[in-house]
């Protein structure tokens, strides 16, 4: 920072340089604030969207990473055992109703056996009656008929157990039945209901895919455009800075007491611009017109904002 | 990270240009003056780019970068670019001469800043 020209109440050349070089500092202060904040507002903005991108982000995701395929899958895993429990469920329904036969078919069957268990037994006491009708020639018969008789007992008793058995074991099939036909009714809504419910999900998935996509567009969209503008106020405060700059040159070199003749052709300059726009000095413009360098007598190669590489 | 210094007799053209190139991944270093900057500069061997200004009291921008050719620091490595508010013919051929690899003229544009010290600092 240049040294103060030093006040004299007897000059006030000397009293209008030193409260320029006043409001120099103010100014050149006041920019570097203005600089510091347009940094904090940018840093901000650019943190506000990282935030936004790692707290949603992944609900806007693209492929199989994306909530979407990751619902599909869990779709597709319960469809599938859906779609087993409905086979075993119809498997076991059939298994029950040949059960249900089988046992129908056995309660008949024991049905005949106890038909033909009392012909066996008429017939055993038949015999018996003859035989002791024939003395001791029938009793040989005698002891046979005896066996029938016991035979047929045992047998009837047997038949009687398995009637009992078959009798009592319909009922509980049918219940298994019945409860093997409400179960497969249970599957078959809760098919149609996740079929319908599967749908309203996918459908929220992809528009809430969608909505977070478009915010976060929409932000790294806001954001390039705060640092466009930015950028463009970052010009600005260039522009006031390199005028601060150049009118200090200006006043030190007067102060020395060498700008006398030199400063007028740039003086004259600065009168034949006029002010400057906001526009002009936002795009380096009015540093151009203003402030070209009009004491060197020189011609530049260059205009402002321009970058050559070599 | 790779380090650039920036000199410039003006706070604010340093505050500026630190704030773009950190928000570029640099690190940034600054001095006032070109007698400052090639104490820097010489006391860290780790700065890659160098950003000078031309009009600067006690040594310019050009006398830094002359200064620099000669003593060996730009052939072990070291870039520079002006940047400056002159734009003159014989002042960018005479810092070509003394080595510098680019010339900017203020006020300058960020995102071109960011772009020419990104392809130095490669």
């Amino acid at each position: 920072m240049p040294s103060m020209p030093q006040v004299t109440a007897s000059d006030p050349r000397v009293e209008i340089e030193s409260e320029i070089e006043k409001v120099l500092r103010e100014t050149e202060s006041a920019t570097l604030s203005l600089g510091e904040n347009l940094g904090k507002v940018v840093r901000e903005a650019e943190e506000l969207i990282e935030g936004l991108r790692s707290r949603i982000g992944a609900l806007g995701a693209q492929g199989d990473s994306s909530v979407g395929a990751v619902l599909d899958s869990q779709v597709r895993t319960v469809n599938k055992f859906v779609t087993l429990l409905g086979d075993t469920v119809g498997a076991q329904d059939s298994a029950a109703e040949r059960v249900l036969e089988t046992s129908r078919t056995v309660a008949q069957a024991a049905q005949s056996v106890q038909a033909i268990s009392m012909q066996s037994r008429m017939l055993a006491l038949n015999t018996m009656i003859e035989a002791e009708r024939l003395g001791e020639q029938g009793r040989p018969v005698m002891v046979i008929a005896q066996e029938m008789r016991e035979l047929s007992e045992n047998i009837s008793a047997s038949n009687q157990e398995i009637t009992r058995l078959a009798t009592e074991l319909v009922p509980l099939l049918d219940q298994v039945k019945h409860n093997i036909g409400a179960l497969r009714q249970q599957t078959g809504d809760f098919t149609k209901r996740f079929e319908t419910e599967r749908d309203n999900i996918g459908a929220a998935t992809r528009s809430l895919e969608g909505t977070v996509r478009e915010t976060l567009s929409a932000g790294d969209e806001r954001l390039a455009n705060i640092l466009a503008l930015s950028n463009k106020s970052l010009v600005g405060l260039q522009s006031q800075d390199i005028i601060s700059q150049r009118l200090r040159r200006v006043l030190r070199l007067n102060s020395d007491g060498t700008v006398e003749d030199a400063s007028k052709p740039l003086l004259e300059h600065a009168r034949k611009c006029g002010p400057s726009t906001r526009e002009q000095i936002a795009s380096g413009d009015a540093t151009d017109r203003f402030l070209s360098e009009k004491l060197g007598g020189r011609t530049a190669s260059m205009d402002a904002g321009s970058m050559t590489m070599f | 990270m790779t380090k650039i210094l920036v000199v410039d007799d003006s706070a604010t053209m340093r505050q500026q240009v630190r704030q773009v190139l950190t928000g570029g991944g640099f690190e940034v270093l600054e001095a006032v003056d070109g007698q400052d900057g090639l104490a820097t500069v010489t006391a860290d061997e780790d700065v890659k780019v160098m950003i000078l200004d031309v009009n600067m009291p006690r040594m310019n921008g050009i006398e830094l970068a002359e200064a620099l050719h000669a003593n060996g620091r730009m052939a072990a490595g070291l870039n520079v670019v002006m940047l400056t508010t002159e734009g003159h013919a014989e002042l960018i051929a005479r810092a070509k001469a003394a080595g510098a690899k680019g010339w900017i003229v203020k006020p300058f544009k960020p995102d071109l800043l960011l772009a020419a010290v990104k392809k130095m600092a490669a």
